[in-house]
């Protein structure tokens, strides 16, 4: 049953139909709010409760205004742009200088010595000698994602790892195509040689 | 082309055909390539996994559907986990077991509770388990019923405590179940079929719940009863696993809802709330009108308004959306839109739940008015003489002079102190002390009389007359000097002035300014029309093109001295007229100056 679906019998009143779109999705925001708010644990699980309470709000909305109300086009693509706004919204609060769409960082001013720390992170971490056991390859690359710029981590999580379309990361993060488009290639080059050892085990 | 970008490109499918095929080609030709290509592939696919997701703790889910049942009004079923039809009949009591894959409370990142591998071999042996498992129940069942041993008792105790040990977690359910209830080897479905009871009739895998459950009707959808019938045919097999005697009773909680009690029973409405709205620094206007039972106070923000700066503190329970419908986020003391770019125009509607929209029809909220900016100015500016005028001298009845017109560069520099009011700053009132450093030019004439004053004493009667009788002293004539002078003035004035702004763009303002003042030497009026463009919300960088009056206000009188003495036959007296005087001077130029409005 498709999200859009689901959520039209939502909003008709059917609560298990938004569990559903929960279920659906829980790990995925819950993973991109993770993935943004890296420094701030605590806040990324806060944010994400906001995030599935605004869209049982919407509900509401719906029956106050009726034929009004402008439907949500994609659920998916919304529940993104929640997060990526309340994520937003708690690192402006907290003064942070973000460049999320920016092209100060990991655009034209990437060059390759930028990936010389996540390897060393890595490495430092994990070691290099450790053999690769299947389960810790999720692990692994999750604390590399983690090392990236934080403009990389974002697109690479909601394009590689939701398998968003570009459309839609767009939509979300507000860069262009052509920045999202390079920032996705840069951060699977740096993924690829960090984690270059298990993936050949692999 | 770097290879790994094509290789990114391939696996994003953006590649044309002929692009793949040399893409493939490089493949084909390079070892390193297809190792490198090979390395991609494996990390997408891991990257792909959903062991690689973050999963909420169990804790995160409970509180976020407490939440929702508590304030948003959610029915206890939808909190509950969904299942799908396979798991449903695998597992024990669907309703009261999660089967998702929680992560350590602890809060374990990578969480491998249940994989999708264990998930699927576990789907693959459901056709063999779940006969064989129904098979073992009802058998058991059936054998400790007494059908064999005839006995009862027992069979009853685990019927129950089947339901026991698994229904606590169960809202509303567990407390409320009779420890005598019919002996019941399906005791977990039983409890489906209780919860069914209580409310909900939602749930497919509930729904199906009848099958085992005859007696239980109450609350049962038409959905329900018309899935449950199909089912019941293409089920019969497990129908006929039941033991003939058996019987299920579910007990009912009289003061539970039922199904369409929850479905028809509309949100509970939050409390209304006072609204506030105050906006500290924003030129838009507020619109309010009333929508529901709330008010929605709609502030455009346009492209240029400097979102970041555009405070508004709000209360706790406000919600912003922009156009598009998406929520938009404020922190305390700053209204902000999140997103990275605002379209022209974009709106912030602010919903209120206000107690005003309740009692009236109108509601609106009232409209802030600007918040007062005290500024600092200073300005600069050349001006040059447009017009100069004096009074004529007259001399000798023929001749007059006039001061001469020069057309000097005057620098002037103001420093202002003011505070800006009204909606968008339209009117600001300020004081301003100045300094204008110029060349004064003069021409003054002295003009020197000496006369003789003869005294003549006349007696009539009574009374004595003295007259006074003015004549030319012959022998000193009179005499006219007209002297020109030059010298440097520093002019110091100080005035009050006014300025009426109107914005015609975001960041534009135009109007009218008066100023006036008194100085060491002029009373000063100055009219500029200032044209300013706003640098974010602190500075204002102005263009002032205007007129500048002056006129002279210690202006030169005539002189006359000398001493009168009535005792003495004759007197002399010296008169001398000094001038110009009414000088005036009317100069035309620019000023730059830049404004800082203080906090």
């Amino acid at each position: 049953m498709s999200d859009e679906v689901l959520f039209e019998s939502f909003l008709d009143g059917d609560d298990r139909s938004y569990t559903k779109l929960y279920e659906r999705y829980d790990g995925k925001i819950l993973t991109y709010q993770r993935t943004i708010l890296r420094d701030h644990p605590e806040a990324a699980d806060d944010m994400f409760q906001e995030a599935f309470l605004r869209l049982f709000r919407e509900r509401k909305r719906h029956r106050e205004e009726g034929a009004n109300y402008k439907p949500i086009q994609s659920v998916r693509s919304w529940l993104f742009r929640v997060a990526h706004n309340l994520a937003i919204s708690y690192l402006r609060q907290r003064k942070k200088t973000i460049t999320f769409s920016e092209t100060g960082e990991g655009d034209h001013v990437w060059d390759e010595r930028l990936m010389a720390p996540v390897e060393e992170s890595f490495a430092e971490l994990y070691g290099e000698s450790d053999p690769l056991q299947d389960e810790e390859l999720y692990g692994k690359l999750l604390a590399c994602v983690e090392m990236l710029p934080m403009s990389l981590r974002e697109i690479y999580v909601l394009k590689e790892v939701n398998n968003l379309p570009y459309e839609e990361v767009t939509r979300i993060t507000g860069v262009t195509y052509e920045a999202a488009r390079m920032r996705l290639s840069r951060a699977r080059k740096t993924l690829r040689k960090a984690l270059s050892q298990y993936l050949r085990q692999e | 082309m770097d290879i790994e970008q094509l290789i990114s490109q391939y696996l994003d499918g953006e590649l044309s055909s002929e692009e793949e095929g040399e893409f493939h080609h490089k493949l084909s030709g390079s070892p390193e390539a297809r190792a490198l290509f090979r390395e991609h592939l494996a990390l997408q696919s891991v990257a792909r996994d959903e062991r690689v997701l973050h999963r909420p703790t169990e804790s995160m889910h409970n509180a976020l559907f407490a939440q929702l049942q508590e304030e948003e009004g959610m029915s206890p079923v939808g909190a509950m986990p969904i299942l799908d039809e396979q798991e449903s009949v695998a597992m024990p009591s669907p309703a009261l077991t999660s089967l998702r894959a929680f992560p350590d409370p602890s809060g374990d990142r990578f969480p491998v509770a249940s994989t999708g591998d264990e998930r699927r071999r576990r789907r693959r042996l459901m056709p063999i388990l779940v006969p064989l498992m129904l098979l073992c129940i009802a058998g058991g069942a059936w054998l400790y019923n007494g059908n064999f041993f005839g006995g009862n008792s027992s069979s009853k105790r685990f019927a129950y405590s089947s339901a026991e040990s698994t229904g606590d977690n169960v809202p509303g359910l567990s407390s409320n179940r009779e420890r005598t209830s019919p002996a019941n080897a399906f005791a977990s479905d039983d409890s489906v079929s209780a919860l069914e009871n209580n409310a909900f009739a939602m749930n497919e895998n509930v729904e199906s719940s009848y099958l085992y459950s005859e007696s239980i009707n109450r609350g049962m959808t038409d959905r329900g009863t018309t899935e449950r019938d199909a089912r019941s045919s293409s089920q019969s097999s497990r129908r006929r696993l039941e033991p003939e005697d058996m019987t299920i009773t579910a007990v009912i909680r009289q003061d539970a809802p039922t199904a369409q009690d929850v479905l028809n029973s509309a949100p509970p409405s939050p409390a209304p709330r006072p609204a506030t709205f105050t906006r500290t620094r924003s030129n838009t206007p507020v619109r309010n009108q009333l929508i529901g039972n709330n008010t929605i106070s709609v502030l455009s923000l346009r492209e240029n308004d400097d979102n970041w700066t555009t405070e508004a503190e709000v209360a706790d329970d406000l919600s912003f959306a922009n156009t598009e419908g998406y929520p938009v986020e404020w922190n305390e003391g700053e209204l902000s839109e999140m997103g990275d770019e605002w379209n022209s125009d974009d709106v912030v509607a602010v919903t209120t739940l206000s107690e005003r929209s309740e009692s009236q029809s109108d509601a609106p909220l009232d409209v802030i008015p600007h918040k007062p900016m005290f500024f600092v100015g200073l300005e600069s500016s050349i001006i040059s003489r447009l017009n100069r005028s004096q009074a004529s001298l007259s001399i000798s009845g023929a001749q007059s002079f006039s001061g001469p017109s020069g057309n000097d560069l005057l620098p002037e520099t103001r420093l202002s102190l003011g505070v800006e009011l009204g909606s968008q700053g339209a009117h600001r009132f300020f004081a301003t002390i100045a300094i204008m450093s110029y060349t004064e030019r003069d021409v003054t004439l002295t003009q020197t009389a000496s006369r003789v004053i003869d005294t003549v004493v006349s007696t009539s009667g009574m009374s004595s007359i003295t007259e006074f009788v003015l004549r030319d002293r012959v022998s000193v004539s009179a005499s006219t000097t007209v002297r020109y002078s030059e010298h440097h003035v520093l002019e110091f004035w100080g005035g009050v002035g006014y300025r009426f702004s109107i914005k015609p763009g975001e960041a534009w303002h135009t109007g009218l300014e008066v100023v006036g003042g008194v100085g060491t030497d002029y009373l000063h009026a100055s009219f500029t029309i200032p044209v300013s463009y706003a640098l974010g919300n602190t500075f204002r960088l102005e263009f002032k093109p205007g007129l500048h009056y002056r006129t002279l206000h210690s202006s030169s009188e005539p002189v006359t001295t000398g001493t009168l003495n009535p005792s003495a036959t004759s007197s002399s007296i010296e008169e001398r007229v000094v001038g110009p005087y009414n000088k005036q001077s009317l100069d035309g130029g620019v000023g730059i100056g830049l404004i800082l409005f203080l906090d």
